[in-house]
């Protein structure tokens, strides 16, 4: 039975990773020639070398598999590309409501309500088109507003409204099988943009990436509670035939 | 017309897929699958690809593929997930012996604990040097000398009975 040290073990898988410098390669293929068990330890090290090549070799993906990764990578990037593009149409609310303290909260709905009149445009989806609903600004009788000034935050906050004037309340046309949505609303809890999602975890991830964003442009977003949020509010009873709603809120 | 960076990343993917899956595949095993770590980790240096050059971009590109293949494997309560069961393995059809041998192997390798295998995998089948392999898994050169040849000495351990049963000629012993 041969042995050989731990010493010369390493010393040949070394040489076999081509770590050895100039001289100590002279060196070794001069043992080599001088011990003939040196040289037998290192032809079985490189047969099992060559045999666990071998494995990572076969554990090397076909054709198709490569391209079926690789188309999936694209359709990650261009989906990418979307959200980078809806982030900026949010961020534009955001800025355009700067002196306001923006609250920002996931939720769902699972039943199909009409647009309100006048002022709203398709709810951007997962797939569709980046424009954002918006609903109507809601206007005070004599537009007076109060404005307080905390360090870096400009809070603005409208009077009562009297009864007669209609406060906007979120209803935009969504499918029966709601994905999530992300809900941007002022500090009075009117809706004033909306985007939607397939799953919680995307919508999350979105609005982290609007914190940030808003945060690096000087614009405060705040976590509301759901019950402050006007127009998203559970259904008591269904709304039209279509089974009650289901708002599914989460406080951000 | 120059390339932008979006193409360049593009490119970048092309071009390293092949060997970054086959690294993924040989970190995680049947623990994960090697399509999810390397599109996580491909997307995660997408959502910063302002700051990297995309030409050069092989390094970059395996070391994020090593870190979500590792991040992935210290999640809690791992189970077989992967497309490829350990009885499916396309080993060679030439000889009985060696098919049974490269399973042998692959199922031993999997057993490893994920740095030496990882460390193994980069010096083998990626033919990185320490120096290279230290820089991908954010270790020292003398840390990965140990694990590669910890990691061999381990793989002899476990297919010694196999291999002196396969070939009954004199064998290696390391003497200490």
């Amino acid at each position: 039975m041969l042995s050989v040290s731990d010493q010369d073990l390493q010393l040949l898988e070394a040489y076999l990773d081509d770590e050895l410098s100039a001289d100590e390669v002279e060196a070794l293929r001069d043992r080599l020639i001088e011990e003939p068990e040196l040289a037998t330890a290192l032809a079985e090290v490189r047969e099992a070398r060559s045999t666990r090549q071998k494995v990572f070799a076969l554990m090397e993906p076909g054709e198709l598999e490569v391209s079926d990764m690789v188309a999936d990578v694209q359709h990650a990037i261009r989906g990418r590309m979307r959200w980078g593009g809806r982030l900026k149409e949010s961020l534009r609310y955001v800025a355009a409501a700067a002196c306001v303290t923006i609250g920002v909260m996931i939720g769902s709905r699972a039943t199909q309500q009409n647009h309100p009149a006048g002022g709203a445009m398709p709810v951007a989806g997962a797939g569709g088109p980046t424009n954002m609903y918006v609903a109507p600004q809601q206007v005070a009788n004599n537009n007076t507003a109060y404005v307080e000034n905390k360090g870096d935050t400009t809070t603005i906050s409208w009077p009562v409204v009297p009864q007669q004037v209609q406060r906007p309340s979120l209803r935009p046309t969504l499918p029966i099988a709601s994905p999530r949505m992300v809900v941007l609303i002022d500090e009075r809890g009117t809706p004033i943009a909306v985007q939607q999602f397939d799953t919680v975890a995307e919508a999350r991830e979105f609005v982290e990436d609007l914190r940030r964003a808003a945060e690096a442009s000087g614009h405060t977003i705040l976590p509301i509670a759901p019950s402050s949020v006007q127009g998203f509010v559970p259904a008591a009873t269904p709304v039209n035939s279509n089974p009650p709603a289901q708002v599914v809120a989460e406080q951000f | 017309m120059a390339e932008t960076t979006v193409e360049l990343f593009e490119k970048a993917v092309r071009l390293h897929t092949r060997r970054l899956l086959t690294i993924a595949r040989a970190v995680v095993g049947y623990r994960a699958s090697p399509e999810d770590v390397v599109q996580q980790a491909v997307m995660n240096l997408f959502k910063h690809r302002d700051r990297y050059d995309w030409r050069e971009a092989g390094g970059l590109l395996r070391r994020a593929v090593v870190n979500e293949a590792v991040r992935l494997l210290r999640q809690p309560k791992m189970t077989l997930v992967a497309d490829d069961h350990p009885g499916d393995f396309e080993a060679p059809e030439t000889h009985m012996e060696d098919r049974e041998t490269v399973v042998r192997v692959r199922q031993a390798i999997d057993k490893l604990p994920h740095h030496f295998k990882t460390a193994l995998v980069l010096c083998e089948y990626e033919n990185l040097s320490y120096q290279q392999i230290a820089d991908t898994m954010g270790a020292t050169v003398p840390q990965v000398k140990t694990w590669i040849f910890r990691a061999r000495r381990k793989l002899e351990e476990m297919l010694k009975d196999y291999v002196e049963g396969a070939r009954p000629k004199q064998k290696v012993e390391s003497r200490r």
